[in-house]
């Protein structure tokens, strides 16, 4: 099966019932693909598929075939990490981090269209993830923040 | 910006689900619709049609009845989109609920059907999960279905022999339960584009905002020249086990000027019809008095956002 994960085409082998999420950690090595509920509650295992995110555990694999998927892996490098990635640093957004990478992609989706948004704009954009260390007050300064650095860096 | 040291990790250990929660089924997916039916009369057993699969992918606890084959449905354009045309609005059963929930400017009865899409699942579950898949999952507590109904909707079953049109109410049979055939499958959605003295409302209660509604309520008042109610529709979430009218609650409404008492009348008749349960959520008696209160908001809301528009 062919898919283009952060701009690289890979050929995947799965299983008909394997879950996007499975191949993309298991096949592909992408660990920042959390997975924890399982059944698209905690949003932990967001990635953008074809230009929107979805909880990567309730998609087939084998429905991806041919799609561009973009993971946290492919926003920003340790050198250069992504104006999201730096504001939650800056933000000290998280505390265990293991939401960390679904929120940054929900926040990635939402600020491509929407790059000024209000605190509770942002509030809505991650009410699909959740964060059992409690961070959101921090997280939605972050998004808010990523949202000032993205205008100030085009 | 300094960026503080963080330890990478080299190796990441490729990590998988343990057997039970694989899915053991075979993919197909359909060209068209009539290769979408073509393969499921083909494959039988209980081979299904498989949309956003926000549903399905959860079916693998149900031990007893594993799903042997999944249709993937999602490459067919003939089921995708809103369409709004003369007499009425068409949505195709792969409309996710994203689109639903940004259609909403398009005209006056997908607005309540905007408003209650985003009260669904998580926004990055929308964008896959489908209105045809919640309307043939036909769960009792299912968001859409008591807006829907309100709005009078039916639903297009495209079959190996033909195409019929059904009403909901119709096409769901009980929990769970749909009269879709071995060889059809749900199409579009229809309801009517009537732009006249009218508004729909769907209230719930939640314990939070992912959750599924605890028991809810949906209104449909068309108002008359005359300022009488010329139509009503009103339908129950999450106490009955499939989507009804409660009929008697509508008569009470139809031909009369709304007061307070009749608006209480009628929705004390509404919550008549509901058989609610009591589980680890809400107690029956909970649910059957928020019914009443829903409703009443519903007939409320209905009227307070025809009266602003007849002042606009």
């Amino acid at each position: 099966m062919n898919i283009t994960v952060n701009g690289v085409k890979h050929d995947v082998a799965c299983e008909d019932g394997d879950r996007l999420s499975d191949v993309l950690r298991g096949e592909l090595g992408l660990i920042g693909v959390r997975v924890s509920c399982a059944e698209g509650e905690c949003g932990s295992c967001t990635v953008i598929l074809n230009d929107q995110p979805v909880t990567s555990c309730l998609v087939l694999a084998r429905q991806a075939e041919g799609a561009t998927i973009t993971t946290v892996e492919g926003i920003g490098t340790h050198d250069r990490l992504h104006a999201i990635q730096e504001a939650f640093v800056e933000q000290q957004a998280f505390q265990c981090a293991f939401c960390t990478p679904g929120f940054i992609m929900s926040a990635y989706a939402f600020l491509k269209e929407n790059d000024n948004p209000t605190e509770e704009e942002a509030s809505d954009a991650v009410a699909g993830n959740i964060c059992r260390c409690g961070s959101h007050p921090y997280i939605v300064k972050a998004v808010v923040a990523a949202a000032q650095k993205i205008r100030e860096r085009v | 910006m300094a960026v503080p040291n963080v330890v990478w990790l080299s190796s990441p250990a490729a990590t998988t689900f343990p057997a039970h929660m694989n899915r053991n089924f075979d993919y197909h997916r359909a060209s068209s619709p009539e290769d979408a039916i073509r393969l499921k009369a083909l494959l039988g057993g209980n081979a299904r049609f498989w949309a956003g699969g926000t549903d399905l992918m959860l079916w693998d606890r149900r031990k007893d009845n594993p799903i042997t084959a999944a249709i993937d449905i999602t490459a067919l354009k003939e089921l995708s989109g809103i369409e709004v045309s003369g007499n009425r609005i068409r949505i195709g059963a792969l409309a996710s609920l994203t689109l639903l929930e940004r259609s909403g400017h398009r005209h006056l009865n997908l607005r309540v059907l905007a408003g209650t899409a985003r009260l669904m699942c998580t926004p990055q579950t929308r964008t896959i999960a489908s209105i045809g898949g919640n309307v043939c999952n036909a769960s009792p507590g299912a968001d859409l279905l008591p807006p829907l109904v309100a709005l009078g909707a039916k639903v297009r079953l495209q079959g190996a022999r033909g195409t019929r049109i059904a009403t909901l109410e119709q096409f769901i049979t009980g929990v769970g339960q749909n009269d879709l055939g071995s060889d059809e499958m749900l199409t579009h959605i229809e309801i009517e584009n009537n732009d006249s003295r009218s508004a729909a409302v769907y209230q719930r209660v939640a314990r939070t905002a992912v959750d599924i509604a605890l028991v809810s309520s949906a209104v449909y008042l068309g108002m008359g020249d005359d300022g009488k109610v010329a139509a009503a529709r009103i339908s129950l979430g999450a106490v009955t086990a499939r989507p009804i009218r409660c009929s008697t609650a509508e008569e009470r409404l139809v031909g009369e000027t709304l007061t307070e008492g009749r608006i209480a009348e009628a929705a004390q008749r509404a919550a008549e019809y509901a058989s609610p349960i009591s589980d680890i959520r809400a107690s029956k008696e909970y649910r059957s008095k928020m019914c009443a209160v829903l409703t009443r908001r519903c007939i409320e809301n209905c009227m307070s956002e025809i009266n602003r528009k007849a002042a606009a």
